[in-house]
């Protein structure tokens, strides 16, 4: 069990944004960092090109940026994005005389439930992105792992546990917990740099 | 604080204590090279849930940047100009 308090995704956010506002840019870096991909994921299951998906990620974060002083905190700052995301893919999506093929909440909880058989189907779009020869490198990524790294990554990524969730079903402290997710990580991200263009 | 990747993967998964984390965050706004990798375990993240990558995400976020630096710039250059006419 973790014997300290430890700072919540809205907290840790509330606290780049107010470094934000007081014009510390490269705070807002680390958001661009965190949820780009998450923006990318929302807009492809609006609009299906991928060089489409980046412009609007890039002018989701642009207007963040601009309506920063706006934010109160009032919900989290990944809500706030979201809403934005899908309002830039609805106007883009409305400048070509057409409407959005999901509701709001339908794009939420495809996003929500990620492993959903259907869209494991590879002729989603969002498949258009993620290629057939990084997907066979990650499972055999993920298949090479020792079975506590492989266990411990799978608890965390797949289930969406807290560390101190996988420390109960591992029996083990939570600074082997934190210490098995890390190496999980870094040995399937040094397998998958090659197709994770540019990444570190 | 020295690089610590163990750290920044934690700090993806909001598990480091309220003393360590602003340490990291210190850290992570001054070391590039940490947080290319906090990139890269996001776009790991995003390909283990089965989700969409961003093709080139290290460009994806200096454009984003630089376009955001150079509305800064020219804010600045708006405000002055403003103050001088006045």
């Amino acid at each position: 069990m973790a014997d300290v308090t430890t700072t919540n995704h809205k907290d840790l956010d509330w606290k780049l944004i107010q470094r934000v506002k007081k014009g510390e840019h490269r705070a807002f870096e680390l958001l661009v960092r965190k949820y780009q991909g998450r923006m990318a994921s929302v807009i492809s299951r609006i609009v299906f090109s991928p060089e489409k998906v980046e412009d609007l990620v890039q002018e989701t974060f642009i207007k963040a940026y601009r309506a920063i002083d706006s934010f109160r905190g009032d919900s989290a700052f990944y809500t706030w994005l979201f809403r934005i995301s899908v309002n830039t893919a609805k106007n883009h999506l409305a400048s070509l005389g057409r409407s959005l093929p999901l509701s709001d909440m339908e794009i939420e909880e495809v996003l929500n439930i990620g492993a959903a058989p259907q869209l494991k189907d590879d002729k989603t779009p969002e498949h258009a992105f993620l290629n057939h020869e990084l997907m066979e490198r990650l499972h055999h990524a993920i298949e090479n792992l020792t079975p506590h790294l492989k266990k411990a990554i799978e608890l965390r990524e797949i289930k969406g546990l807290s560390y101190e969730e996988i420390t109960e079903i591992m029996g083990c402290p939570i600074g082997t917990v934190r210490s098995r997710i890390f190496r999980a990580r870094e040995e399937i991200s040094e397998q998958l740099k090659p197709y994770l263009g540019g990444a570190a | 604080m020295t690089c610590n990747p163990e750290l920044v993967s934690a700090y993806l998964d909001d598990e480091l204590n309220d003393i360590i984390v602003e340490s990291v965050v210190e850290h992570l706004m001054a070391c590039g090279q940490c947080r290319q990798l906090m990139t890269l375990f996001c776009q790991t993240r995003e390909s283990i849930r089965n989700r969409c990558i961003v093709p080139n995400p290290e460009l994806l976020t200096k454009t984003i940047m630089t376009t955001i630096s150079n509305e800064k710039v020219g804010k600045k250059s708006f405000f002055r100009r403003l103050k001088h006419a006045s």
